[in-house]
């Protein structure tokens, strides 16, 4: 992974220092509350229900044994002893205190960490593949240049107050595991003209207003990017609207422009920019690709021989086998993802010991290197089949051998109404009641995969409009209800789901999913997946589920 | 006439501040003689008679301007040319600013107005501001403090991506062996 250079390391510790400064002014009065805010959103800090929060970025979902145990360490020591990981990689501490924040800040300073940008209205953590550099379907690892768009935004001085946040992706392989078409900007790497290009998505977006990018440019030569990215943020800093949050994403912008005027604005900004010092050097791109050269592999068969035998002996490494592997590009390695999503464990969070666990797993392993999904679990991406079954026995010791990636019940979820300002409901305390109502292995993999997203409000932090099912939580009149979506989903082909009928009330959301698992499984077709099927019946055939009497 | 940070010979002082700003419905022959940051609005209507009964004058823009509205003027003509924050955390003069100075190749004052903080002043001065007139309720001392580590060097001084201060991305400065922009004290 990135290794920091001493301008690197001098650039978040003199970011920590003016944090702490800013901190202590607040805390002294100097500086006014609105004054602030937006400099602690900046740095991570939002304050919410009951206690401030922190939230650290996970560059592009990187992550070292050495840094989960700092993790660990912070989260014991500030926090409660765990952190939940959000859906664009970062690590959210939910009870720390301000003023503990610039020590915080100083401690992931020393692992080469920080929380510069994973809140306001600036360019916020890259966010891309958990495959990244493994992936069998992989055409250029975009972990390099996810590295340089991180070094390019940090601390962009023009685009710091933008009209609203601004989220990137950047993806390099066949299928996209980042939700490029939902991004404010999607990157797809392609080596279509013998080197590196960019298709550049513009203008997705969850949260109130769902729309899917459209692609502004195609084959743009990868060392014009940072140029062409100015011009896009730029276009957007001084269109976009400052009058209603709500209208102010650059999705709206896109769509009340219409792509062609916005792609004539970005090109004509772009002309004065392209070639300028902000296009990328090959010495650039090779001094920080050399951090991501393969580990050290071993020449091993394509196929373990002892895999199968220790499968027919053990039906339940066999069974975590195959939901929680993911093919690798070398022969004899495998991608393995430690589930976060155990019974009765709130989807994405991770308790102090067992981000020890992971660390120590990731060292013995998988060459001392996690990533985390935005899925919300975590990846060791480069383990020898012939180790698989230790690896198996050790992480269901620390509860992260849950055999059930991409079932169900690896749900992605927000924290919800228990922790978070803006939610109507306790969408947690929803997942649960649905982990528990689909407890059973057996019934999990005969539905197959299937993905269930629910968000705590209109914000859409749990992605519920890329779901298959969708669980969104609405206030009605100071109760919690919850509005089912079907259809959606991720990759290439990223839809959002369509609203099937009324919200229904808490108590009966695990009841409805039952309901719609039950027309599905009996109306699909050999190997149609969910989104299929629900193209092919229609709404109409899943609107009874929400009922009561439904038989 | 209150105080104001400046920036000059490379380095951030206090400086007496001689201009003032004009009211968005001034006509200009009934000002008092001075030097005056003209609306926008007001140049268009009245830049004859500005520039017969001036030899100094400067402009006032709106967050709202449009850089189709800069490349109408001869930005050079004016000795200074105010950038408004309507609200601090309202990014749009950093991108009025950068124009400015990299598209019209504007060298005179480019001054922050309006909800102007400390704590914003390292970015701007990357994006081309070299005057700050600080919201009411600030006091400049502890402005310029603000603007130094312990060990007296600039705040965030290093810095990734080129803009105005410094020109160049760090990956050419490092490439090329220049050293950290000569505007850095």
């Amino acid at each position: 992974m990135y290794k920091y250079n001493a301008d690197d390391l001098a650039l978040i510790q003199e970011r920590a220092a003016q944090f702490r400064d800013q901190v202590a002014r607040w805390s002294a009065g100097t500086l006014a509350n609105d004054d602030f805010r937006p400099l602690r959103l900046m740095n991570g800090v939002y304050v919410q229900r009951h206690a401030p929060l922190l939230r650290v970025a996970v560059p592009y979902g990187m992550v070292s044994a050495d840094q989960l145990r700092t993790l660990a360490r912070i989260s014991r020591r500030y926090d409660k002893g765990y952190g939940h990981f959000t859906t664009r990689h970062n690590l959210q501490l939910n009870w720390v205190r301000i003023e503990d924040v610039p020590d915080i800040l100083d401690e992931l300073a020393k692992v080469e960490m920080h929380a510069i940008q994973t809140s306001g209205n600036c360019i916020r953590n890259v966010s891309s593949d958990q495959f990244a550099g493994v992936a069998p379907d992989e055409v250029i690892d975009p972990r390099p240049l996810a590295e340089i768009l991180r070094q390019w935004s940090t601390f962009h001085p023009e685009f710091a107050y933008l009209p609203r946040k601004f989220k990137i992706a950047i993806s390099g392989s066949a299928d996209d595991r980042t939700l490029g078409w939902y991004h404010d900007i999607g990157l797809q790497l392609d080596s279509a003209a013998g080197e590196p290009t960019f298709t550049v998505l513009v203008g997705g977006g969850l949260g109130r207003t769902p729309l899917r990018a459209q692609v502004l440019k195609k084959n743009l030569p990868w060392r014009h990017i940072l140029s062409y990215l100015e011009a896009i943020v730029r276009v957007f800093n001084l269109n976009g609207r400052r009058d209603n949050p709500y209208k102010a994403r650059l999705k709206i912008l896109v769509q009340s422009l219409g792509l062609r005027e916005f792609t004539r604005q970005v090109a004509a900004e772009w002309a004065a920019l392209k070639d300028g010092p902000a296009t990328l050097t090959d010495a650039e791109y090779q001094r920080v690709a050399a951090c991501f050269v393969a580990p050290n592999y071993k020449t091993l068969p394509a196929q373990d021989k002892q895999l199968e035998a220790q499968k027919t002996a053990h039906p339940d490494f066999a069974r975590w086998l195959a939901r929680s592997l993911h093919p690798h590009k070398i022969p004899g390695y495998a991608a393995v993802t430690l589930s976060l999503k155990a019974p009765g464990q709130a989807p994405g969070d991770l308790t102090a010991d067992q981000m020890d666990a992971v660390a120590l797993l990731a060292d013995t392993f998988s060459f001392g290197e996690a990533r985390v999904a935005h899925e919300q679990n975590l990846v060791l991406a480069d383990v020898e089949q012939g180790r698989l079954f230790e690896l198996w026995q050790a992480a269901q010791k620390v509860g992260l051998a849950t055999p059930n990636i991409g079932l169900l019940t690896d749900m992605i979820c927000c924290p919800g109404g228990a922790l978070c300002d803006l939610a109507n409901a306790q969408s947690v305390a929803i997942a649960q009641a649905i982990q528990a109502r689909f407890d059973n292995l057996d019934t999990l993999t005969d539905i197959g995969e299937l993905s269930l997203n629910i968000s705590g409000c209109i914000n859409a932090c749990g992605h519920h409009h890329v779901g298959n099912i969708g669980i969104l939580g609405v206030d009605r009149q100071g109760e919690e209800y919850y509005q089912i979506t079907l259809g959606g989903r991720q990759g290439k082909d990223a839809r959002t789901g369509k609203v099937i009928g009324p919200a229904v009330a808490a108590d009966r959301v695990p009841d409805v999913v039952e309901n719609i698992i039950k027309v599905y499984t009996r109306e699909r077709r050999p190997q149609e997946k969910f989104s299929a099927t629900f193209e092919r019946i229609g709404s109409a055939q899943f609107k009874p589920c929400l009922k009561e009497n439904f038989a | 006439m209150s105080a104001l940070i400046k920036y000059v010979d490379g380095g951030f002082n206090l400086s007496a501040d001689d201009w003032q700003i004009a009211p968005r419905d001034a006509a200009p022959q009934t000002l008092p003689a001075g030097n005056w940051l003209y609306p926008l609005a007001v140049w268009q209507a009245h830049e004859k008679t500005i520039r017969a009964q001036n030899k100094r004058f400067g402009l006032w823009l709106a967050a709202e301007t449009l850089p189709a509205d800069l490349s109408k003027l001869k930005v050079q003509d004016f000795a200074a040319i105010a950038l408004s924050f309507p609200k601090f955390a309202d990014g749009r003069a950093y991108s009025l600013a950068r124009l400015l100075r990299e598209r019209l190749v504007y060298t005179g004052e480019i001054r922050a107005v309006g909800d102007v903080l400390p704590d914003q002043l390292l970015y701007m001065w990357r994006t081309g501001f070299t005057a700050w007139a600080l919201r009411e309720d600030q006091n400049a001392d502890a402005a310029l403090a603000l603007l130094k580590n312990a060990a007296g060097q600039h705040m965030l001084r290093h810095a990734y991506q080129g803009a105005i201060i410094p020109p160049a991305p760090l990956f050419r400065r490092n490439a090329t062996q220049t050293p950290l922009p000569n505007q850095t004290p």
